[in-house]
């Protein structure tokens, strides 16, 4: 964090002549290391290992897909980052990620102008978060996991419902440029949603360090107690991190359907998961009250090259979770093994 | 040969050196007394005995056999029970399940539950303890969760026993329990370690007294010549003088106005003022319902009255507005309610600035950093630094955090509750110091202290609580026996209180 040391004089006159005494420590070091040295190591090595013996993935194609496809992943773990820095989480998203498709896709086909209808979307989906999740666990108190788990099905039905379940093709469909550029444009050869999501997670870096909101969220994480008998606004803090969530899954579904250039109520099923493990696997405490938003990119980064890596290499697509899966459990145990208590 | 043999133990956490070298020999049917200020390494010298923490030297041995470290198991076989300051029981469960958790008996492969219930309640009643060994946890008071963890360690039969701070939240019968308990088990050989802030206890209870500063052991006494003086010396490196902290203040103008404030557990309205420069103590026993008039005045809890900081009312039901009238609240349990203890001092010592930003406002390194200099001018922190968590500082000085985070803010009313439980004496008085000097500038202080010498010794006047009453008020002099005749509600029960209780004039 880059904290000055020492504040007092006894403090500093004991540390001097500890350091003396002691010299340097690797055990110092990789205490004070972040949370996510050990996953962005191994995804260095894996990322040698890859150039060193796969001559496909060095290429322009494979790494635009691979930054592509995290790109969407990304967002979420923005969002998802928010909601555990405060210990709690939002199971809702892939729903959510659906539902704002659908709600994009049918304000277009509707005739709505395309930057009305991303904004538009972008607002529902913070409604959908603060409005609904965000109120229902802080007014009507109940626990974050009843509430985002019954909005999970909730919004997976509501997504269905105007369509009988089908997909709404917007292939070859005039005035979708903003939503097409969004999902997958380029601007000076770099796509456009790395940017995009680039862009919000440095902009979310910022916040958590240099907004009150940002340090709202680390108390209310921290002790949710503490903070409201230091006059932190819990309830807006909570409702706000779930209203940018929310917004974050409105940017990722306008980006999801420039993608594919349709809006389909079965896409996202499961993401959650996916995103909340790459947020685990940057470091994140699953309790609240600690996170890195920079050991999130890491952790999303870490299971995209992980995944291509296994498609070059041609193992099997069934077969990838066991490996997504173990890297998790072993992640978090490391970090575990490397903070005693 | 001891019984018990702690020796050559060190330990270091981080940049602290915890223990260093510390050794500590109990023969059978002796009771060692453990003092020290927090910090000293008490509390980690009983882990190492429990083998929850590994220590970096040194061993520890049970009739000369040496404990592998880490083995809780090893120290049950061995005979070896650590009653902690925070009680280790499960809320859902009984107390009988609680008490033979582990090893509860079985008849053909099943728990049988009327042999659990026996045997749990056999040994609750020979240590005379008056539970009833099937209710569960959650709904018995803090107190007897206490002395459900006395009696998991009882239950055990252990020859070797500490007991760290297990008197500092018990009120005054259970702690005759408990003693009378330490004292059959010394009859019985057992080797005991009881470690307490309260120096009469110790002196009481204890048969030598082993002295830790600073990881080091510092004396060992014997508790026949021994003096609370004689030990504070020890413990601190100087001298602690005086009865009184505190010289009588000039009061200013009333600061804080509580009229008709009733809440919850209280059964009558309550009514008084504070002044500016003013230290009122509240007294009364647990359950008489001063932690929740507290919590009313913050607005924690519903309230009926009218409460007015400088004349302004206070809204009900906001610590926010309380906050922004220039109420300060340091909270009963810093742990649950005042830190968050994996986090660091800086985030910790700034959360009041914070809360009273707007949300979307900017950071302010300067303004943090002010805070950080009253924590460490006004309150001499000792932190290895404003970026190391809470976890890693002493009971003492995570109180300063709690406490200090309000300084910044120039609060108009300082509520506090119970700011000096399982602190160290030397922490105390300098916390006492501060108290001082904000109420020379003004602050309007509520003090509630389950410690009789706190009332007197810091207070103007003391009110007492009685069964959700205010029963009595007493100005500066009070001896501790009215004070506790009151709280108790003994015949010799103070003056009776005016409707509107007011400071004394001064002439």
């Amino acid at each position: 964090m880059g904290e000055p040391e020492l504040t007092t004089p006894a403090a500093r006159e004991r540390a001097a002549g500890t350091a003396r005494v002691e010299g340097f420590s690797w055990g110092a070091l990789l205490a004070r290391a972040p949370t996510w040295t050990g996953v962005g190591l191994v995804l260095a090595f894996m990322v040698i290992g890859l150039i060193a013996t796969e001559s496909l993935f060095l290429t322009r194609e494979n790494l635009t897909n691979v930054f592509k496809g995290a790109s969407i992943n990304l967002l979420l773990a923005v969002g998802t980052t928010y909601l555990l820095t405060t210990g709690m989480v939002d199971l809702s998203i892939g729903s959510m990620l659906a539902l704002l498709s659908m709600i994009l896709a049918g304000q277009i086909t509707h005739g709505v102008p395309v930057v009305l209808a991303v904004l538009a979307t972008i607002a529902a989906g913070a409604l959908l978060g603060g409005g609904i999740n965000g109120v229902l666990v802080t007014k009507a108190k109940l626990s974050f996991f009843v509430v985002t788990l019954g909005t999970l099905a909730l919004f997976r039905s509501a997504a269905q419902i105007p369509t009988n379940g089908l997909t709404i093709d917007l292939f070859d469909r005039k005035g979708v440029g903003l939503v097409e550029t969004m999902g997958d444009g380029e601007v000076l050869g770099i796509s456009v949603p790395v940017i995009i999501s680039l862009g919000l997670l440095l902009a979310s870096i910022l916040v958590m360090r240099y907004t009150t909101f940002g340090r709202a969220v680390f108390a209310v994480g921290g002790n949710e107690a503490a903070a409201r008998l230091a006059g932190i606004p819990v309830d807006v803090a909570k409702i706000g991190v779930y209203a940018i969530n929310g917004a974050l899954v409105g940017v990722a579904a306008v980006m999801f359907v420039g993608r594919i250039q349709s809006a389909s109520p079965l896409i996202g099923a499961g993401i959650e998961l996916d995103v909340i493990a790459a947020v685990l696997l940057g470091g994140t405490s699953f309790i609240g009250g600690s996170s890195s938003m920079v050991g999130t990119l890491i952790g999303v980064m870490f299971i995209a090259v992980l995944q291509n890596g296994l498609n070059l290499l041609g193992v099997q697509a069934l077969w990838q979770g066991v490996v997504t899966g173990s890297v998790l459990i072993l992640a978090v145990w490391v970090d575990r093994i490397r903070r005693p208590s | 040969m001891p019984l018990l043999e702690l020796d050559g133990i060190s330990k270091r956490f981080g940049g602290v050196q915890a223990l260093d070298r510390a050794s500590l020999a109990v023969d059978a049917g002796e009771v060692r007394g453990l003092v020290g200020e927090n910090g000293s390494g008490k509390t980690t010298l009983l882990r190492i005995l429990a083998g929850e923490v590994p220590p970096d030297a040194g061993e520890v041995r049970v009739r000369g056999e040496v404990l592998p470290t880490l083995d809780a198991t090893a120290r049950l076989a061995a005979g070896v029970g650590v009653v902690f300051q925070e009680a280790h029981v499960c809320p859902e469960l009984s107390i009988a399940e609680n008490m033979m958790l582990g090893r509860l008996p079985t008849s053909r492969g099943r728990i049988s539950w009327s042999r659990v219930t026996r045997a749990a309640q056999r040994t609750l009643d020979d240590a005379r303890l008056p539970l009833d060994a099937r209710r569960r946890v959650r709904s018995i008071s803090q107190d007897e969760q206490h002395l459900t963890e006395v009696a998991r360690v009882l239950a055990r039969d252990c020859h070797v026993i500490a007991f760290d701070e297990t008197t500092a939240s018990l009120t005054q019968d259970y702690v005759e329990l408990v003693f009378e308990i330490i004292r059959r088990r010394r009859e019985d050989g057992a080797a005991i370690i009881f470690i307490s802030h309260r120096l009469h206890e110790v002196l009481e209870i204890c048969d030598s007294i082993t002295v830790l500063r600073d990881g080091e052991v510092r004396g060992v006494l014997e508790a026949s010549t021994a003096t609370e003086d004689s030990l504070i010396r020890l413990m601190v490196g100087r001298d602690l003088e005086g009865q009184f902290f505190r010289a009588a203040a000039e009061l200013g103008d009333v600061r804080l106005s509580v009229r008709g404030v009733a809440t919850e557990p209280l059964s009558a309205e309550v009514s008084f003022d504070v002044c500016a420069g003013e230290v009122v103590g509240i007294g009364g026993l647990v359950g008489s319902g001063r932690s929740e008039l507290l919590e009313a005045l913050f607005g924690l809890r519903a309230r009926t009255g009218r409460v007015e900081v400088s004349g302004r009312p206070v809204p009900a039901q906001s610590p926010r507005a309380a906050i922004a009238a220039g109420i300060g609240f340091v909270p009963e349990d810093r742990r649950s309610q005042g830190l968050a203890v994996s986090q660091t001092v800086r985030m910790n010592a700034t959360m009041v600035y914070y809360g009273k930003r707007p949300l979307a406002s900017a950071t302010s390194r300067a303004g943090e950093d002010e805070v950080l200099d009253e924590l460490t001018s006004r309150l001499r922190l000792k932190a290895a630094g404003p970026g190391s968590p809470v976890r890693t500082l002493s009971g003492g000085n995570q109180q300063k955090v709690v406490l200090g985070r309000w300084l910044a803010g120039d609060p108009h009313v300082l509520l506090l509750d119970e700011p000096t439980r399982g602190i160290d004496v030397g922490t105390k008085r300098e916390i006492y110091a501060l108290l001082d000097v904000l109420a020379r500038q003004g602050t309007a202080i509520v003090l509630v202290s389950s410690e009789l010498p706190e009332l007197i010794g810091l207070c103007d006047r003391v009110l007492v609580l009685r069964e959700g009453r205010l029963v009595a008020q007493f100005a500066r002099g009070a001896s501790e026996e009215e004070l506790a005749a009151a709280m108790a509600g003994g015949a010799a029960g103070g003056a009776v209180p005016s409707p509107a209780l007011r400071p004394p004039t001064r002439s």
